[in-house]
């Protein structure tokens, strides 16, 4: 296994008699997607200044590429979007996201053409010109992208990164870092926007009070598995046996809802035609047929609400 | 060598129109300076009461004087408001953030900072002096006694004003950075003019409060000693009276080379505790 991009073992953070973070271990490795959950104050942000080395842990350890996160040479592979920023306003799109690859290391007779490439990524490409102050909020959030992967980064942490952008503006970003994860960059997502997480990431990590709650794949997470829901005109006596080789039956009136077992829960839709076939051959009249899955919402909010994952 | 912090630094003040501001103000400081001086001065002599030259020089001098020490306080002033807001206001914004995570030391971008807030200032200071300088020349015939003398220490009271407010600024808001460091300004002032009182009443506690308070505090030191170089070598000790300086906000005696050696000390000191500061802190 190649060697992580990010490791933090055992962080902890004190702001005076506040304590921010308890112990948080994580690990990203190369081209991996990972995603950070967790409510307000949970720690996120936290522990993503520190794994920028912008905030010093109280104890543990952060490393980038192998070396610790506060040493400059650990940076130079890493593309960060902060939760909260903003540019000089005096200067224009093109100025910001110069200014960025040079301190990023793009060599000057590069520049420019990246510049102009990043911009154009981001959906700037005609405003690299126009002043900072004359941005929208959605805007200024491409641009943040744009200063983001100007270095060519191999890392890209990106705290809410679609938090002020419309629907069309959030598929783009999603695009794009699927783009970047598709060329090897590996992707840390801070984002309250669990819909995001959810299709942009391999792997999420829930952090609440400090700790982290869950690190693992979002099927593991949402391990519940499918349900199908059948709608019927007339259920009886006779419709249960009829559906309880599928899995485990709920009825709710006219609603029977199916929790999907072995085999049929890595086959959803191959379920639902036999369910849909074995209703249609009986009296009962198939009326609807749904498939669900467990939202991350629905399993979010019921860990960092006092459950236990 | 490539110094994008300073770039983006003197880029801001002109991007801002700080410094274009800055000027127009200042032109017009000099352009009354040079109205009022040449009016004055021309009163005073109608009658030929400047017969000999050192009358000239002594009614040149203390208008001269009066034109550097408001130069003095514009150019203290723009260093304090410069150096407020030159890291908080950075990290209450959130420019800052995006900057300092590129491999980049923390200690370049502090000294990058402060060398582009130092260039600005001492710049300003410099130009203005010269055009205050030139009014009388051209008016009077006054030249100071030593040019050199006279800009580098208006140029080390800029430099220790913005080292000091850098350091606060690590620390506190720009606000609060603001108030500290004028009343620190303030305290130097203070310090000096219980000094003056000292030496006119030869009380010697309060011209040993005035030294402890210029080794603490030396901006209005530094000024006095800026002043000594601004009178033409031959006049007589304390402007035409005998003994300590006639008036409070300049000095006849030249500063010691110890004393210019602890502010340029002290300066240093206060930077490398800035970039302590600033490479230690939670952004």
């Amino acid at each position: 296994m190649s060697s992580p991009v990010l490791d933090a073992d055992r962080l902890t953070k004190a702001y005076g008699h506040t304590v921010a973070l308890r112990g948080i271990t994580v690990t990203v490795a190369p081209g991996e997607a990972v995603g950070l959950l967790g409510p307000n104050g949970a720690g996120k942000t936290t522990t993503v200044k520190i794994l920028t080395g912008l905030v010093r842990p109280s104890s543990g350890t952060a490393r980038l590429f192998g070396r610790p996160a506060t040493d400059p040479a650990a940076r130079k592979r890493l593309g960060y979007l902060p939760e909260l920023f903003r540019f000089p306003d005096w200067m224009t799109g093109n100025q910001v996201v110069d200014f960025h690859a040079e301190l990023a290391g793009v060599s000057a007779g590069d520049r420019r053409r990246r510049v102009a490439e990043v911009l154009e990524q981001v959906g700037l490409g005609a405003r690299g010109q126009d002043r900072v102050s004359g941005y929208s909020k959605g805007m200024s959030q491409r641009l943040g992208l744009a200063q983001a992967i100007v270095g060519r980064p191999e890392l890209l942490l990106l705290d809410e990164p679609t938090s002020a952008l419309d629907p069309v503006g959030r598929r783009d970003v999603r695009e794009l870092v699927g783009a970047l994860k598709a060329e090897g960059v590996a992707v840390v997502l801070n984002s309250h926007l669990l819909s995001e997480v959810e299709r942009v990431c391999d792997r999420v990590i829930v952090i609440d009070k400090g700790h982290v709650k869950y690190s693992g794949s979002l099927d593991q997470l949402t391990g519940d598995g499918p349900t199908l829901t059948v709608t019927v005109g007339r259920p009886d006596d006779d419709l249960l046996p009829a559906l309880a080789e599928f899995g485990r039956i709920t009825v709710r009136g006219t609603d029977v809802s199916v929790a999907l077992g072995p085999p049929w829960d890595d086959v959803p839709a191959e379920a639902a035609e036999q369910v849909a076939a074995a209703v249609t051959r009986g009296p009962w009249g198939l009326r609807a047929l749904a498939v669900n899955r467990p939202s991350l919402e629905d399993v979010f909010v019921s860990m960092v609400s006092g459950g236990d994952t | 060598m490539r110094l994008p912090i300073v770039r983006t630094t003197l880029g801001e003040a002109l991007g801002r129109k700080i410094v274009l501001w800055g000027w127009i103000a200042s032109g017009l400081l000099v352009a009354l300076f040079g109205v009022a001086f040449y009016f004055l001065y021309r009163e005073i002599n109608r009658e030929g009461n400047l017969s000999t030259r050192l009358d000239r020089i002594l009614i040149g001098g203390i208008l001269t004087i009066l034109g550097l020490y408001v130069g003095s306080f514009l150019s203290a002033f723009l260093a304090m408001t410069l150096a407020a807001g030159s890291v908080s206001s950075e990290i209450d914004s959130g420019v800052l953030q995006a900057v300092v995570v590129r491999p980049l030391p923390r200690w370049r971008w502090y000294l990058e900072r402060w060398a582009g807030l130092v260039a600005m200032s001492v710049v300003y200071v410099v130009v203005l002096t010269l055009a205050v300088l030139l009014v009388a020349y051209v008016i009077a015939g006054y030249a100071p006694a030593s040019l050199v003398g006279l800009l580098a220490l208006l140029a080390l009271q800029v430099t220790f004003l913005v080292t000091v407010g850098m350091l606060l600024s690590c620390r506190l808001s720009s606000v609060a950075t603001g108030v500290v460091l004028f009343l620190y300004f303030g305290i130097a002032w203070l310090g000096g003019f219980i000094g003056w009182i000292g030496e006119i009443a030869e009380k010697a506690e309060l011209t040993t409060i005035g030294t402890v308070v210029s080794l603490i505090a030396p901006s209005d030191a530094l000024w006095k000693g800026a002043s000594a170089y601004a009178i033409p070598a031959g006049v007589p000790v304390g402007l035409g009276t005998e003994g300590p300086a006639s008036l409070p906000f300049l000095s006849t005696l030249e500063p010691s080379p110890w004393f210019v050696g602890w502010s340029i000390l002290l300066t240093l000191l206060l930077l490398g505790a800035g970039l302590r500061a600033f490479s230690r802190r939670d952004l």
